[in-house]
């Protein structure tokens, strides 16, 4: 397991479960309060994240995001392939340390995973694949727990309370980080269904005002007969309205046809 | 109504927002409102939410529709709309009040 995460300076082999951690928080919690600022979607924000996971705690193989919407669905991000490896037994066993942070909105440390007892199915498997130290900390959105990050280590002992500190810490910056991608999506979306609102009506509009000037004697019966006609050729009121406009137009380019 | 709007599989604020394309001028408590029978709506703004509710449930049955291999139904409702806005172009001739308005079908 010689794979360090990417962009991972710290010579995490070199040095001995040292205390201090050559780590600069002000630049990594700065780094993710200018991403809502100028980067927008949720992978790059779920990147970003365990990026600076990995990069603010000493001796870490790999990180990774969890964020489970409200339909139950996860959406990861993961710094190696170890990482996801592990992350997917843990959503395969249903069980590991992340999903219990993340339902317990507890951080969870596993010292060591071959004597650790509480997931013995997960702590096997990954034990397996050289993960031997886990830290993860729960997403909190006020008291809404949405999902939770976490650090892997080869060697077991990795993490103190100290690195428990910076992952509460950089849990909480995160959260809020990708709470507020996700409220941007759901915008992005809003804006988009209004957009389409408001062209078709337009349409209807238009064509409103075409059958007013053919004589309709209010816009409600003019709606009237929109809605009829749209019932007689099995099409949406919108449809109607286009058509309705475009022939008009089209019968007012040639003029010869009156 | 309301019974529509749930069968539509739609929220409140959805069907408001068709409601608006289709050019209703309530705002979404109105058409609450209307829908759980506290408050009146004017007819011509129950006419807009009606047709909103229909076509809503003409989507959701039309998903569940089983498709032909020949798209022929398409095009006989495409000429059958045709044939209706022609109609409407020229089975009423402009009043001549109206004179600024089309063109084509201005005796000018």
């Amino acid at each position: 397991m010689t794979d360090p995460a990417a962009g991972n300076p710290t010579p995490a082999h070199a040095e001995q479960l040292t205390p201090v951690p050559p780590v600069d928080l002000g630049t990594a919690l700065s780094q993710m309060a200018g991403l809502v600022l100028s980067r927008e979607t949720v992978d790059t924000a779920l990147q970003l994240v365990t990026s600076l996971a990995a990069t603010a705690t000493a001796g870490t193989l790999g990180a990774a995001v969890t964020v489970v919407d409200e339909h139950g669905t996860r959406s990861r991000a993961a710094s190696n392939s170890a990482t996801e490896e592990a992350d997917a037994l843990q959503y395969e066993f249903d069980e590991g340390p992340c999903l219990t942070a993340w339902r317990t909105g507890e951080v969870v440390r596993i010292d060591d995973t071959t004597t650790d007892g509480r997931w013995p199915r997960w702590n096997e498997a990954v034990s397996l694949l050289g993960v031997r130290s886990v830290l993860s900390a729960p997403l909190l959105v006020g008291n809404e727990s949405i999902g939770a990050m976490k650090v892997y280590c080869e060697r077991p002992m990795n993490y103190g309370p100290h690195d428990e500190h910076i992952m509460r810490l950089l849990a909480a910056q995160a959260a809020i980080l990708l709470a507020n991608s996700q409220s941007l999506q759901e915008a992005r979306r809003l804006s988009r269904q209004l957009t389409e609102a408001l062209a078709s009506r337009d349409a209807v509009a238009r064509a409103t005002g075409v059958l007013l000037a053919q004589g309709a004697a209010s816009e409600q019966e003019a709606f009237d007969t929109l809605a009829t006609a749209a019932r007689k050729s099995d099409r949406p009121v919108l449809d109607v309205a286009r058509a309705l406009v475009s022939a008009v137009a089209a019968r007012n380019a040639r003029p010869a046809s009156g | 109504m309301d019974a529509a709007r749930v069968r539509a599989e739609l929220s409140v604020q959805d069907l408001w927002l068709r409601y608006v394309a289709l050019g209703g001028t309530g705002d979404a408590f109105d058409v609450d409102g209307f829908l759980q029978g506290l408050v009146p709506l004017e007819a011509f703004q129950q006419d807009v939410l009606a047709q909103t509710l229909n076509e809503a449930l003409e989507d959701g049955y039309r998903s569940y529709r089983i498709s032909l291999s020949s798209p022929a139904l398409d095009h006989a409702g495409d000429e059958r709309l045709s044939r209706i806005i022609d109609a409407f172009l020229d089975g009423r001739p402009p009043d001549p009040r109206t004179g600024s308005e089309p063109p084509a079908a201005d005796p000018t």
